[in-house]
């Protein structure tokens, strides 16, 4: 061995470490993506062109109405994750660790509220559950006899139930792989010393996945509390506020002046420390213990078998899923059929229409597909080498002010799209260096990056601590340079998180709206923003059509990804 | 010389109008020297995708050298949008084109507007331009009632707006929050200052347990889905709804609240010169005007010709509720607190 490559080897001596290299990098990425925006929003918020203004802050900060506001997503929030986790962690055993059969076909359902766009969501679930006019109130009216819908879908239950349903898959997507990856000589042992199943769900499985159920947990806190599509479209119309739709309630109530935005930015920062605190804390409950799982000697874990609890445990979550997944798909596809909006869904009002009229009519649909392809994608790819990057050194370097860059990069996430959008365009404009990204796709890449960012950050960091430092040791001490180790032991070992954070990330950005409505310029229209303007035309038809195209687009890109992904090793 | 050729051009489209009548073919820009004009315009319009579009395929064929770029979305995203751009002192926008004009005399009094008094304003009435020459309301927007033709029979349908106090429609009526909306926003501002309605109309239509939603759109899908049976809500949505096929009904009312869509050059814009000629194109009745009436939008100008049921500018402007657009600037706020403490928002 020369000299010059056992220096490479023992990394430090030539030069700066590798370890201080990503630290550096993953400093200046954050800086530029996430600290300028964020910062723009804060000064603009306390600086009211001439001096230092707290009173603003302070008195939208105590107005009724937002404190009203605060108290529903603070409801809403705490239910929304309660029950989120409980279904995401179920669904995560059933499909993970038991027998039970089409776990295939499941597991695509499970991707399909993502890439629904929120309002037509909403959409359907209104048109299912609504207090005139739902049809499966209509139907349950009749079937009992009940002089009054049994349910309504406008109301804060009704929210977080939407909620559930949308967000329980974050839990899932996380703690599913976490499943897959654990040691089963764990389970086994307690089995062999004579504790029964639950005993082991109890106290082995369930602790061992604490970090994956907690990322997922803070991932679905987190949007529920900075979610603006669906309480607004199912609580606006009885007066249901909460902080996100206050902070647009507030901009709109000025006509889009600044005073109003900066009200907005009041507001955001005020979900900004709710964010905070609950990362903080999420911080301190996982210091208590160790949850490296992955050791050397592992293998595939074994699966339990239901035996008799299979086909009612099959049935519910077939159930379960058509009414939830199933249902406002045919809503939509229905909707996408129908000649006009509002005709009973009946053969002669059937037409191919609006497919047709979406393609040919109009001419910003193909630019918007290829310009959300080309967001999504790269998006994705950013998104899943910074956040890896970013888990890696905040739970393996450890480097001082590792909190720090946790809370930096998840922050963009709790604010409103539109707050950081506006971030994006004040930063964005010149006030930088010069730099000038405004009305181009690119402002809206940085925009997307920053808001999708924790989506891997966190499914890598929860894989990352169950990687034993055993391994990377190993690996090390058999001649291995620390590039090497990372690359051959503890990347392959986290593969499936990261694939996963990639399509957390991809799925929203090809249908994200709030953030890129303020971004796009003449040439630069998404998806969302394409199926926004045939909404606000009142085409409603044709903008289902077109979320069905982007339906397809997602599952075809989907299978595409993983099908060149794919471990090759197994064939 | 700019100006020059803008006024020998009014004359000239006078002179074309007075001499053939209501003719609406016009000729096309070739050898007018529309070519010297070269370069790109921005849009930001609340008009709709569809409007936006056309009117770019017109004045394309108008001036073949100019490109119109476009960014359409509501008048609060427009408002945003270019709010933070003059934050940024980065403005993009060459022409704004608004549903109702209490952002742009917001604007006008932060001093961010070019004062611009086109050749063609003059045939726009006064209630519906500014007197200093800021901005200029280039389409009307008229609020009226929509229904669900599945819930609610036509002869039930009031004619007017006192007409939703029916008991027949206790819970049943929905319109746009005026929190939100601008044109739900003029529309209780026009009712609470005329004498016939003020704030006791309002006082019972919340007895009558009106409810809300985000914009006019969201309002016209709940009244076509069943919903709701009435709702107050803009001529030209409900029309375009209607031409789709929607189970969905309009009546206009005998009172008329129109609302006058203005537009403005933001200063600073890129490009001063074509913002000023796609101004005058908006408002030439031989150009931009006559684009509208095919999108059930109804030009501010008289002289294009209307298809049926449309009222010209000249009908609505002698029948329309007053609405002081200023003072709704300025006061705007109080009342909005009030209706909220009324609607127990």
């Amino acid at each position: 061995m020369t000299n010059k490559d056992f220096l490479k080897l023992e990394g430090k001596k030539s030069g700066i470490s590798m370890d201080k290299i990503m630290t550096i990098f993953c400093y200046v990425a954050l800086i530029a993506v996430v600290i300028l925006p964020v910062f723009m929003i804060i000064y603009y918020t306390f600086w009211d062109g001439s001096k230092i203004d707290f009173e603003m802050f302070r008195s939208v900060l105590f107005q009724k109405e937002n404190l009203r506001a605060m108290k529903n997503t603070l409801i809403i929030a705490i239910f929304a994750t309660l029950f989120a986790t409980l279904v995401g962690v179920f669904f995560a055993w059933l499909l993970g660790r038991s027998d039970i059969p089409m776990k295939g076909f499941m597991k695509f359902l499970f991707s399909i509220p993502f890439m629904i766009p929120p309002f037509l969501a909403a959409m359907s679930w209104d048109m299912m559950f609504s207090g005139r006019g739902g049809y499966v109130n209509k139907l349950l009216m009749s079937l009992f006899n009940l002089a009054n819908a049994p349910l309504n879908i406008n109301s804060i239950p009704g929210i977080i139930i939407i909620e559930v349903v949308y967000y329980f898959p974050f839990v899932y997507m996380q703690v599913v792989s976490a499943l897959e990856r654990m040691d089963p000589t764990l389970e086994e042992s307690a089995r062999i010393a004579g504790a029964n199943q639950m005993y082991v769900i109890r106290k082995i499985t369930l602790p061992l996945t604490v970090p994956a159920i907690s990322s997922g947990v803070l991932l679905v806190l987190i949007t529920s509390l900075s979610n603006y599509g669906i309480p607004s479209m199912v609580g606006y119309s009885k007066g249901i506020f909460t902080l996100p739709t206050m902070i647009v309630e507030l901009m709109n109530r000025s006509g889009g002046s600044f005073v109003g935005i900066r009200q907005a930015a009041a507001l955001s920062i005020v979900l900004v420390i709710v964010v905070a605190i609950a990362l903080v804390i999420q911080r301190r409950l996982l210091t208590h213990g160790r949850y490296d799982i992955i050791k050397g000697k592992s293998m595939r874990p074994m699966l339990i078998k239901l035996r008799g609890a299979k086909i009612p445990l099959l049935v519910f979550s077939l159930f379960f899923l058509t009414l939830i997944v199933i249902a406002p798909i045919v809503m939509i596809l229905l909707v996408s059929f129908n000649r006009a909006y509002g005709l009973p869904f009946t053969m002669e009002n059937f037409t191919v229409m609006h497919y047709v009229n979406v393609f040919t009519k109009n001419a910003m649909v193909k630019d918007s597909v290829k310009n959300s392809l080309f967001l999504a994608f790269s998006a994705g790819a950013i998104c899943l080498v910074l956040g890896t990057m970013l888990a890696y050194v905040i739970y393996k370097v450890k480097p001082k002010g590792g909190t720090i860059l946790e809370m930096l990069a998840v922050l963009p996430y709790s604010l409103p799209g539109t707050v950081m959008s506006i971030g994006c365009i004040l930063a964005w404009s010149g006030a930088f260096f010069g730099i000038s990204l405004y009305n181009t796709i690119w402002i809206i890449l940085v925009a997307y990056i920053a808001r999708y960012l924790s989506y891997v950050l966190k499914s890598s960091s929860a894989a990352l601590q169950q990687v034993h430092p055993s391994l990377e040791e190993a690996a090390r001490s058999c001649g291995a340079s620390h590039y090497e180790a990372l690359k051959d032991v503890t990347l392959p070992l986290i593969k499936p998180a990261m694939l996963s954070g990639f399509f957390l990330v991809f799925l929203p950005c090809m249908r994200e709206l709030t953030t890129s409505i303020l971004l796009y310029g003449p040439k630069s229209r998404t998806l969302g923003v394409a199926i926004y303007q045939l909404r606000i035309n009142g085409q409603i038809n044709q903008a289902a059509a077109l979320s069905v195209i982007t339906i397809l687009l997602i599952i075809i890109m989907n299978n595409l990804v993983k099908y060149i992904t794919r471990d090759r090793r197994k064939l | 010389m700019k100006k020059f050729l803008s006024i020998l051009l009014c004359v000239l489209v006078v002179l074309s109008v007075a001499a053939c009548g209501k003719k609406d073919e016009t000729p096309s820009g070739q050898g007018d020297g529309n070519e010297k004009y070269s370069g790109t315009v921005m849009l930001y319009t609340s008009a709709g995708e569809d409007a936006a579009q056309s009117l770019k395929e017109v004045f394309e064929k108008k001036y073949p050298n100019v490109t119109l770029d476009f960014y359409a979305a509501t008048s609060g995203k427009c408002n945003t949008k270019l709010a933070t751009e003059f934050e940024a002192g980065n403005v993009s926008c060459d022409v704004v084109w608004l549903a109702e004009p209490s952002g742009l005399i917001d604007f006008k009094n932060q001093d961010r507007l070019l004062q611009y008094k086109s050749p063609f304003a003059d045939a726009v009435a006064a209630p519906f331009k500014d007197p200093d020459g800021y901005y200029c309301g280039a389409r009307i927007l008229i609020m009226g009632l929509a229904y669900s033709e599945t819930t609610c029979p036509k002869d039930q349908v009031p004619l007017n707006f006192d007409g939703l106090l029916d008991p027949n429609f206790t819970g049943q009526i929905i319109m746009a929050d005026p929190n939100a909306s601008g044109s739900s926003k003029a529309f209780v501002y026009g009712l609470v200052h005329s004498e016939k309605y003020g704030w006791e109309y309002f006082e019972k239509l919340a007895e009558q347990k009106l409810e809300f939603d985000t914009s006019a759109n969201a309002v016209n899908q709940k009244i076509a889905g069943g919903e709701y049976k009435i709702g107050v809500s803009p001529e030209h949505t409900t029309l375009n709804s209607i031409s789709q096929g929607s189970p969905i009904g309009y009546q206009a009312t005998q009172d008329v609240l129109a609302i006058a869509c203005p537009i403005a050059i933001p200063k600073g814009c890129p490009n001063e010169e074509l913002a000023k000629l796609l101004y005058d194109f908006i408002l030439d009745p031989q150009g931009g005007q006559a684009a509208l009436p095919t999108f059930n939008i109804t030009p501010i100008v008289d002289g294009i010709t209307l298809p049926a049921g449309m009222k010209s500018a000249k009908e609505i402007t002698a029948n329309a509720l007053p609405i002081d657009w200023v003072d709704l600037a300025n006061t705007g706020t109080e009342m909005l607190e009030k209706f909220n403490k009324l609607f127990g928002k």
